[in-house]
């Protein structure tokens, strides 16, 4: 950036010259323009830049040609400084004329002299601004930046406003501001000269830079001189046709698309136009598609293209073994209505928009904690498949639908339309901290707002044109302002509003009244704690004050005594100004008054306790991250020239640019409603963007679809439809899908359905030579190419490979962390790992797993990923302690599904990371490895592999109930709880085929177990410790899940009430609604289906009842979910379970605590790297293979 | 364009042929190293040697940063004035960052005297350093575009104030690749007290491809991520999964022919296997003799840290990377109040350990065709600021270079009378990043990366001037 000093000092060269080469054209023998100038450019020039041809719009038939410049609006020359002259420049560095017709070198000599001369002519240039003009101009520039914004249209501090001399002159409270003709006068000055202003204090938090000393003198000598207005700035800039005409239009991509018609044959049975276009250019380079891809291939290709996720095992097999015709419909129906779709595509969007949880350009990279309801809106649009342009309606001009600020009620699709806008605030913003708030870094803000639009939206390289007209594509410089000034009106550089304080409020009138009578009626709730509190220190202050009598001198003493042991309302003045005194002495605060009176400690706890549960209902209003406009029309918006911030050009009004539009009345700015602030600029884009046939919107879309399935578009420089990019490779089809997008209500899943069916979404990825020699880099598709999976998608494919993903969706960031040696790591632990989508994407520490896969930085945006291959990668998967978790998870599940033979394992390994069986070779290569790893860690093949808990893990259900043993002895404090005991029994079975095992787990680690068959019972036993916490009972089924479990008879807690007597707990009878007692008949407790059973009369089984916790009292539910048995977690008491997820091979142990999971605390995990490194390292190879990797 | 699959065929044959073995598959990643051989020369993106532009003197870099910004009146560029107009107002305009705590002229609390045969004058608080002035160029006439850090740093390390662009290391490394496969191009030697401003953004590879980002080497523990296994295991264990690994991907690959990705990702997993070897040794400093360790600093507790930075960073060149970054912590030169203090403290980290590199390169004759540069990314002001400090300074600063073919004993430029601003031969940040490109046989405007429709460029749009001065 540079200062302004420095570019008030470039502003004074620039201006100032003219001034010097008056002096220097007094000198005799200087070249004068009519005579001496004008033959020279007749004949070299003025074929381009006369008055009529005006190339570039650059007329050089007359001085004021010279002087008013081309497109830019720069001069061309900076009379008396040739070498600041452009015009000079070009014309020494063989640009100018241009081919091989350079100047001579008299002739350059010649032009040299005359600018160095002044650029005299026998007229004088209207074009040039007096001395006085200029200054005043200067100084107005002056003080727009360091004045205005205090001073000026926003605010009028002080009353005073310093827009215009007149208004300065008027003053304000401090009275006038200036007085022409005297600057020493002039408060203005005054202040200024003082340092007083711009504010010390303000000038840091303003951004605002204090005024140097050529500054302020040359506003003094702006006063001196009469301090007159500047003239007006230059008019709003019009076209005539010069800069972009209609050949320029004729580009293919502006050119609106054309419904072309099918070529004749479609493929095998095809009637997929895409497969009609694609086979057409084939069969002219005489080749033809592969042959369909296997099964297996296509489902892993398809659910990852879809879903970014890998098939699981189940999938692959119900689809390849599916003989039905319409598997593969079906199959396709299925995964485009999963919700992992909207979070796969809406990645891909994200990636284009440029999205980040933080600022991203300071040290700090602040986060910003509402962006992510963007993200959401997104990942909802996609899974309900809103239409795309009403998608981009919303993201462009939410705010302009409707009058939001005047409504009634949020509604939930007024909601949405508003953080749509947060499509617009995805830019790197460092303009929180007053550092980097200067202008130049605001204009950034808006010039990557406006290359994200661009790129992402209109295929379009614009910001070429921010310095200098495009090079290659028909964007002048104005054009580049005139679109970015629709956004201006929203992001206004000299009205600024930093990040945080940029929100949009989602409530309506009727929301904010309803929030404020209910915070009311909370804060009457909370009105009587207060006075509770003050009555409740007031009696025990004073109960204090009485112990505290003997510190008191002797004087005051009795009549001290005697104001307390008054009623309050009785004392005298002088009986409360004593109390008040000695309060102030002895009970400065409360703190005598806690330590002393535990019933002043318990109540005060007990008030705040209340009174803060109160105050956490208050409710306020959310607010969302989107944009709206900061007034009702748009400002005056003026080109940079150079794109440099001080360096103001022409005004220009918002549009579009000029050749990609046809009639003017295309893009026409209307105000979408009165009395709200909404110039409708960014609604006027929408609607033009998404006009039927527009030429780009259609295309960009479906071509970065396109490019999302078959790994490059039709036009392969998918953020680059214009000069510069590549031509599209099948030109009618992009067309044809372009149109058919539109027509089909521009459906994306309507689109991605189409392109998945075709034919050549579904060919053999391998390459045939014969083809190959004809068209080696595959652009006419006669393969599916092969493709590495993306960063996301290895990341969340590992993690729902072993279950450890967890699939919950939307809400704030899940946050990451730093790793000891500055890896960024997953953050939260335990839980499940949420999908990649849902991570803190801080700009500053992206997740480095995902980073090394070339998962984007969001400097701005991207458009197309690159894919590296890259030795951090293969550290990584081999070495980090990601995949070697999720490798010994794996293995883990593998050995509890009982896979015990190396070939079961190798089976069962295979099918949960490739989803297939190994075949041949493969069979003999990983058994070898196997058996020889095991070998070498010195481990005999399954005998040493942790047999007992295997067996727990290892069978086929089972489940638990669990008591907390603190809580029986909070209950019973004084008596030593010393030993369980109780009858485990199997019931009586008349096929006589009951079979089941049972634990008893202290703290996770196993006391007793047994092995019952059927009507038989043994008794149990457990001594229990001052240490012991949690115990559990456990039952499990080894074969007949639906009978055969152990129920517990008697199930007693052995508690020692001193002198050598014991009170026995029924822990069933409590659980069950009695009273522990254990008197009367026999109970038992049955953790498979969580009754309580109790014998009747007779002795046969009674009443059963739902096992129920009894508050304060010791049960705690427990289910135990093996691995990979696809049990959904119930809670054996019917409570409602939170934070798990059901599903197939979910969890290690699940402890739930009247209800909620409490994670895994105190309980052993088996593990199988503890067991067999070997079979883990196998889960780690196959992890990092490249068939895990890539996508056939 | 030749038609990939005949070639990758007979490299499928050609390693059938050979069998399984080191030998194959070094071969395998020779075979990937040249796939792209017809692409333009530059384009390519792998690290393979490419030959500079035109014959170079410099081979690789080694950049000594001095974050915080140095003060140049104080340690090499001496300014009798200000013991002249001590405490006096600063005559005309002075770009400050925080005038209210800007005061008056401020002298230099230290000494100089001149060194060596060039004499060119030292501060004393760099006495080893001084003994080197016959090796290196002074450059007085630097400045910057902006006077806080951020921006500065960005300019410094990628030529403009704006983040996100590819560090000058990364374009040295797109430009010329580099001469140890088994070790990355571009290693960053960073402080293990914590990291720069503005973090790993200092080397980052911005839009470059990320293969010529800076590898961040730690100087202790572990020197890359993942460089070993997060469990234990013995290395024949883990030889046994690479090699299980290479089978099945080679069975895999063999299904696939003319996959040219396959190979190299057959090949990444290869490096990563040397690498494992390579960087462990290049981090080994016990190879090296107690006499070098002293040389160094090692040996004492004020220079031990950066000292074993430098002799990492000889050590990394000596095996052929190509761009070494030692940085230190925080911004230790940024004395913005207690300058004397603090720039002994900073001087007494560095300045042992950096003229011993210099003396060790020389020593081995690697001085010849290694750059060593040393510098900030700006200057100070001559005036105090908050009494005893000194603000940033953006108009003037100083830094050196040596070897690499850069003139030994040379003064270049000049600032003004007050040190403040660069008056003669100015050399600008770009300036500079041209001279460097130059050295190591890379013209700035040549070396382009297409992006978006631009040539992009180290250099941006400018026309920077390599400054043929200093060139020995």
């Amino acid at each position: 950036m540079k200062s302004l000093l420095c570019s008030f000092i470039a502003l004074l060269f620039a201006l100032q010259g003219f001034v010097h080469a008056e002096e220097d054209t007094r000198q005799t023998g200087v070249p004068v323009f009519e005579p001496d100038i004008v033959p020279l450019l007749k004949k070299n020039c003025w074929k381009c830049h006369s008055a009529k041809s005006r190339k570039g719009e650059l007329s050089l038939q007359t001085l004021d040609g010279f002087l008013r410049g081309g497109e830019s609006g720069e001069a061309a020359i900076v009379p008396g400084k040739p070498g600041l002259s452009p015009l000079m420049e070009l014309i020494d560095r063989g640009e100018m004329p241009p081919g091989n017709d350079s100047l001579g070198r008299s002739d350059r000599d010649l032009i040299r002299q005359w600018i160095a001369g002044g650029a005299r002519g026998q007229k004088e240039s209207s074009e040039i601004l007096s001395e006085a003009q200029s200054l005043a101009r200067r100084v107005y520039f002056l003080m727009e930046i360091k004045c205005q914004p205090c001073h000026g249209r926003a605010k009028q501090e002080g009353e005073l406003d310093l827009r215009s001399v007149a208004s300065a002159i008027k003053g304000g409270k401090s009275g006038p501001a200036l007085v022409q003709g005297d600057a020493d006068a002039s408060l203005l000055v005054k202040r200024v000269a003082e340092d007083q202003m711009p504010p010390r204090d303000m000038r840091y938090k303003l951004s605002i830079k204090p005024v140097n000393e050529t500054e302020l003198e040359m506003i003094r000598q702006w006063i001196d001189d009469g301090a007159i207005d500047p003239p007006p700035p230059p008019g709003v800039i019009k076209d005539d046709g010069l800069l972009v005409n209609d050949e320029d239009r004729q580009w293919w991509s502006f050119q609106p698309p054309r419904l072309p018609e099918l070529p004749g044959r479609a493929g095998r049975g095809s009637n997929n136009p895409i497969d009609a276009f694609l086979l057409d250019r084939l069969r002219r380079e005489g080749l033809g598609y592969s042959p369909p891809a296997q099964r297996q291939a296509l489902i892993r290709r398809l659910t990852v293209d879809l879903t970014g996720l890998i098939p699981s095992a189940e999938e692959t097999e119900a689809f390849t073994s599916d003989p039905s015709p319409d598997a593969y419909d079906r199959l396709v129906d299925r995964v485009l209505s999963s919700p992992r779709y909207g979070e796969r595509w809406a990645q891909h969007w994200l990636d284009a928009s440029g999205y980040a949880d933080s600022e991203g350009s300071a040290s700090a990279d602040q986060l910003w904690p509402l962006v992510y309801q963007y993200r959401d809106y997104v990942i909802r649009a996609l899974n309900s498949d809103k239409p795309y342009d009403r998608f981009l309606l919303e993201q462009l001009a939410g705010d302009q639908l409707a009058n939001y600020a005047q409504l009634d009620r949020m509604t939930p699709e007024l909601r949405d339309n508003l953080v749509a806008t947060g499509y617009l605030r995805n830019c790197i913003d460092p303009t929180t901290s007053p550092e980097t708030n200067f202008l130049i870094d605001r204009y950034q803000v808006l010039a990557d707002t406006v290359e994200i639009v661009s790129s992402s939206l209109m295929g379009l390289t614009m910001r070429c044109a921010r310095c200098h007209s495009h090079k290659y594509d028909p964007i002048p410089l104005r054009d580049y302002y005139r679109f970015t000034a629709i956004f201006a009106t929203s992001y206004s550089p000299y009205e600024w509003v930093k990040p945080l304080q940029r929100y949009v409020v989602l409530a309506g009138k009727k929301d904010h009244e309803d929030i404020a009578s209910f915070n009311a009626g909370i804060n009457n709730q909370i009105h009587p704690f207060n006075l509770e509190m003050i009555a409740l220190e007031k009696s025990h202050g004073e109960m204090f004050l009485l112990t505290k009598l003997a510190e008191i001198p002797e004087s005051e003493r009795t009549t001290l005594a005697e104001a307390l042991e008054v009623e309050e309302a009785k004392r005298t003045g002088d009986q409360k100004k004593l109390i008040e005194d000695a309060r102030k002495k002895f009970l400065p605060d409360d703190k005598p008054l806690l330590e002393k009176y535990a019933s002043y400690k318990q109540a005060k706890e007990s008030l705040l306790n209340r009174k803060a549960k109160l105050e956490k209902q208050r409710r306020s209003t959310e607010n969302s991250h989107g944009l709206s406009d900061m007034r009702p029309e748009p400002d005056p918006f003026y080109m940079l020239r150079r794109g440099e911030w001080h360096n103001r050009g022409r005004q220009v009004l918002p549009n579009v640019p000029a050749a990609i539009k046809r009639e003017p009345e295309e893009f026409m700015v209307q105000k979408p409603y009165q009395d709200g602030n909404a110039s409708g600029t960014r609604l006027a884009l929408a609607r033009w963007l998404t006009q039927p046939d527009h030429p780009l919107t259609g295309r960009v879309m479906v071509n970065r679809a396109w490019q999302h399935f078959f790994g490059s578009g039709i036009v392969s420089t998918a953020g680059d439809f214009g000069h510069t990019g590549t031509p599209p490779s099948h030109p009618e089809l992009l067309d044809w899908l372009s149109l058919n997008f539109v027509r089909q209500g521009w459906s994306m899943k309507q689109l991605h359905r189409l392109v998945v069916t075709s034919e050549a979404y579904q060919q053999d990825s391998r390459s045939r030579p014969s083809a190959s020699e004809v068209d080696p880099d595959n652009q006419l598709l006669w393969r599916m190419p092969m493709r590495r999976i993306d960063a996301e998608t290895l990341r969340d494919s590992v993690l729902s490979l072993t279950g450890q993903v967890n699939y919950q969706m939307y809400g704030s960031p899940a946050g990451v962390r730093s790793g000891g040696d500055g890896q960024v790591l997953y953050g939260p632990e335990g839980q499940g790992e949420q999908r990649s989508i849902y991570l803190l994407h801080r700009r500053s520490t992206p997740l480095t797993l995902l980073e090394t896969f070339d998962a984007p930085r969001m400097n701005t945006n991207c458009i197309q990923r690159r894919t590296s291959t890259v030795v951090s990668q293969a550290l990584l998967m081999l070495n980090s302690e990601f995949t070697e978790q999720q490798a010994g998870i794996l293995a883990t599940q593998i050995l509890a599904a009982n896979a015990t033979t190396p070939a079961e394992q190798l089976e069962a390994a295979y099918q949960a990371v490739l989803g297939r069986a190994p075949v041949g070779e493969e069979n003999k290569l990983g058994i070898a490895f196997l058996e020889n790893q095991r070998r070498r860690y010195g481990i005999r093949n399954g005998s040493t592999v942790a047999p007992d808990m295997k067996s727990v893990l290892g069978m086929h259900a089972s489940k638990g109930i669990t008591f907390d043993l603190e809580a029986v002895r909070k209950a019973h404090p004084t008596a030593r709880l010393t030993r369980f005991q109780g009858i485990a029994a199997l019931g009586f079975y008349p096929d006589g085929e009951g079979d089941a095992n049972w634990y008893v787990i202290i703290d996770g680690e196993k006391q007793e177990e047994g092995h019952l068959l059927n009507n038989s019972f043994s008794h149990l036993q457990v001594d229990l410790d001052d240490e012991d916490h949690f115990l559990t009972l456990i039952t499990s089924s080894n074969g007949n899940m639906a009978t055969d479990w152990t129920f517990f008879g008697n199930p007693s807690l052995v508690l020692e009430t001193g002198g050598g007597s014991s009170q026995i707990l029924d822990l069933a009878d409590v659980v069950g609604g009695g009273d522990g007692s254990g008197t009367g008949n026999n109970t038992g407790l049955d953790p498979w289906t969580g009754m309580v059973v109790r014998e009747k009369a007779d002795g046969t089984n009674g009443q059963a009842n739902q096992v129920h916790p009894v508050p304060g009292y010791p049960l705690v539910d427990c289910v135990f979910v093996p691995h990979g048995t696809g049990m959904i977690p119930v809670s054996t008491t019917g409570l409602q379970v939170s934070g798990i997820s059901a599903g197939s091979g979910n969890s290690t142990f699940c402890h739930i605590w009247n209800g909620h999971n409490q994670g895994v605390n105190g309980l052993k995990q088996f593990r199988a790297v503890d067991n067999d490194p070997a079979l883990v390292d196998l889960c780690l190879v196959l992890l990092n293979s490249a068939e895990f990797l890539y996508v056939d | 364009m030749n038609t990939i699959s005949s070639s990758t065929i007979s490299r499928r044959n050609c390693l059938g042929q050979m069998g399984s073995g080191l030998a194959s598959i070094a071969l395998a990643q020779l075979l990937a190293e040249q796939a792209p051989a017809d692409h333009p020369a530059r384009e390519v993106h792998d690290l393979k040697p490419r030959e500079p532009m035109f014959p170079a003197r410099a081979k690789r870099v080694i950049q000594l940063f001095m974050h915080g910004g140095p003060s140049q009146m104080d340690l090499l560029d001496p300014k009798p004035a200000l013991e002249k107009y001590d405490g006096k107002n600063f005559p005309g305009v002075i770009d400050v960052q925080q005038a209210e705590a800007a005061g008056g002229i401020l002298k230099s609390p230290f000494t100089f005297a001149r060194h060596g045969e060039s004499g060119i004058a030292v501060s004393d608080l760099m006495p080893h350093f001084a003994g080197c002035v016959d090796d290196v160029t002074v450059m007085r006439s630097m400045f910057t575009e902006h006077i806080n850090h951020e921006p500065a740093l960005w300019m410094i390390h990628t030529g403009q104030t704006i983040p996100g662009r590819p560090s000058i290391g990364s374009w040295v490394t797109y430009g010329l690749g580099s001469e140890n496969q088994d070790l990355p191009a571009y290693v960053v030697l960073d402080d293990p007290r914590g990291l720069p401003v503005d973090g790993i953004r200092n080397w980052s590879s911005g839009w470059l491809p990320p293969i010529y980002q800076g590898t961040r080497f730690r100087a202790t523990g572990v020197p890359v991520w993942n460089l070993n296994p997060s469990r234990k295991i013995a290395t024949e264990l883990d030889q046994a999964r690479r090699n299980y690994l290479v089978r099945l991907d080679r069975v895999h690959r063999d299904r696939r022919p003319g996959e040219a990705e396959l190979d190299a990702r057959l090949a990444s997993y290869q490096l990563a296997a040397r690498m494992q070897v390579s960087a462990t040794s290049a981090l080994d400093l016990s190879q090296e003799t107690e006499q070098t360790h002293k040389l160094y600093g090692i040996d004492e507790g004020t220079t031990e840290s950066y000292g074993r930075r430098c002799l990492l960073a000889r050590r990394l060149v000596e095996q052929g990377v190509r761009y070494v970054q030692v940085f230190i912590n925080g911004q230790i030169w940024d004395h913005h109040s207690g300058l004397e203090k603090g720039l002994r403290e900073s001087c007494a980290r560095t300045d042992k350990p950096v003229a011993g590199l210099l003396k060790d390169l020389k020593q081995r004759g690697m001085l010849e065709d290694t750059l060593v540069i040393w510098g900030g990314e700006f200057g100070r002001l001559p005036i105090s600021q908050s009494k005893n400090g000194r603000d940033h300074n953006r108009q003037g600063f100083t830094i050196w270079m040596a070897g690499g073919g850069v003139k030994a004993g040379h003064v270049h430029g000049a600032s003004d009378e007050f040190a403040y601003a660069a008056v003669e031969d100015r050399v600008s940040v770009l300036d500079f990043h041209a001279t460097v490109l130059h050295l190591l046989g890379l013209d700035n405007r040549k070396l382009v990366y297409h992006r978006n429709g631009l040539d992009e460029r180290l250099t941006g749009i400018n026309e920077p001037r390599v400054v043929s001065e200093i060139l020995a």
